[in-house]
């Protein structure tokens, strides 16, 4: 994931009154952000509770604290992880509005309701639906194929390493970018940037999945053939239930009880 | 391990599903090993994860929708067969407590969607703080919101394992070898539903991926 060149004034920077441990007290805070998750302003609450170390240190009057609460607890959402780039676009906003460079805060609000689409839709593409699915697939194979409990866990620990090395990468990364690009975000986001990492998961993951295939069916060889036999027509028959009905629970209940039934008749 | 302490822990597991970390610790493939030690069976825990996760896998948590909540009703699936594992009935047990898994997570998500009504009344609460800039009262809100999901979650996994263990038990005349032996196609079964979605899935960002080159 190659970085922008940052083309901000030196005047900003020399204005800079957040430290790096503020960033990294936000980072912290960010695990919490969908803790108050409510349909009225989604994710509001957990945004602006992430940015206190900011307010605490940009805004020693109950006014402008007041202001800074009520501009961050209106709408807003993102995706969990991506959010810290909203996060870090945030405080190098109010640090320069607290420091007098920024005129009002209507381009930080203008910002914010730009993130909401950009950042949701990247992070649904890049976590959701790829990297969670390809490392927990690969966890599940690994420890389908490893039987000793050491090995096991041992897989899990890869797992868990082979996803969140990612996140919390990205988590960090786009606070201190956020913060580092401030308005000019957008080169951080210009495609294809993070179309290398979705591709080597992608990858993994389908070449896992019929791995993953192949090797059950060898392991169901072994036990009663009847076995291939189910494995096979709950994947068919799934299939063609969820595509009539749309329905996670009919899919899942009917299948297993019609193999209940199957089970019945022939055993 | 009574059932309130699994709660307990089920319920700490489940914080990571939406409220805090999202780190995987709630996904079957990790909660349920979890689970497996600390009711004294990890292999079991694992089997159970590998065949959880594959079912559960499709679920994607984007937005305001609202989702099975598969990871929670996975951690109840784990904890009652492995609670029900010395009466030797693995396929009779594990059937039971899939259905009842599958309806914990319809259950879930309807918990899921009270709360998040909850903390759009705790969002009032927080608003009227920020008026007179009471950061403690705000930090209050998000502790409370966190608070009653664990509450929520445990009191949830507390009355499944409770339901679990009424049908267990009032089923048990009914247990047998060969009603056992009859049960055996369903983890085959439920393996395969799990690839079905998984399937699905690749597929359908690898279609879309096509289409968005």
């Amino acid at each position: 994931m190659p970085r922008p060149e940052p083309t901000e004034g030196k005047e900003t920077l020399a204005a800079r009154k957040i430290r790096k441990w503020d960033l990294f007290r936000v980072f912290w805070r960010s695990f919490f952000v969908q803790s108050v998750w409510n349909y009225r302003s989604l994710i509001s609450i957990g945004f602006g509770i992430c940015l206190f170390p900011i307010l605490k240190r940009l805004y020693p009057d109950t006014r402008s604290r007041k202001a800074f609460l009520l501009r961050h607890l209106r709408f807003f959402n993102a995706h969990p992880y991506m959010v810290s780039y909203a996060l870090g676009v945030s405080i190098r906003l109010e640090e320069e509005y607290a420091s007098g460079n920024l005129q009002n805060t209507d381009r930080l609000d203008r910002m914010k309701d730009l993130l909401i689409s950009i950042l949701g839709s990247l992070g649904d593409q890049i976590f959701w639906l790829t990297l969670r699915p390809v490392s927990l697939l690969a966890g599940a194979f690994g420890i389908f194929v490893v039987s000793a409990t050491e090995y096991r866990l041992l897989v899990l620990v890869l797992t868990f390493f082979l996803y969140n090395i990612p996140h919390f990468y990205l988590r960090y990364r786009g606070i201190l970018e956020g913060y580092q690009y401030g308005m000019e975000i957008y080169r951080c986001f210009r495609e294809g940037r993070f179309e290398r990492l979705k591709q080597a998961y992608l990858y993994l993951g389908g070449a896992i999945f019929f791995l993953f295939l192949a090797v059950l069916l060898f392991k169901f060889q072994a036990g009663p053939k009847a076995w291939i036999l189910v494995f096979v027509g709950s994947i068919v028959y799934a299939s063609i239930f969820y595509k009539w009905s749309q329905n996670f629970y009919f899919t899942s209940f009917f299948t297993i009880l019609f193999f209940i039934i199957v089970g019945f008749i022939f055993l | 391990m009574s059932y309130l302490t699994t709660s307990l822990l089920i319920g700490f597991l489940s914080l990571d599903t939406t409220i805090a970390f999202q780190m995987l610790l709630s996904q079957p493939l990790f909660a349920c090993p979890l689970i497996g030690w600390a009711l004294g069976n990890p292999q079991l825990g694992f089997e159970i994860g590998v065949i959880l996760q594959l079912l559960w896998i499709s679920i994607i948590p984007v937005g305001a929708i609202s989702f099975p909540e598969g990871n929670i009703a996975s951690m109840i699936v784990g904890a009652v067969v492995i609670y029900f594992d010395h009466l030797g009935y693995p396929n009779i047990i594990f059937t039971i407590a899939i259905l009842l898994g599958i309806a914990a997570s319809y259950v879930g998500d309807r918990l899921t969607v009270l709360d998040r009504k909850f903390n759009g009344y705790l969002l009032e609460v927080a608003l009227s703080a920020a008026e007179s800039a009471n950061l403690r009262k705000i930090v209050l809100v998000d502790f409370l919101s966190i608070g009653f999901y664990f509450v929520l979650m445990v009191g949830f996994t507390f009355v499944m394992l409770n339901v679990a263990d009424w049908c267990i038990q009032g089923l048990s005349p009914v247990f047998s070898e060969m009603l056992d032996r009859k049960l055996q196609f369903v983890k085959p079964a439920v393996l395969g539903i799990g690839f079905a979605f998984t399937g699905r899935l690749f597929y359908q960002i690898l279609l879309k991926k096509k289409a968005n080159p």
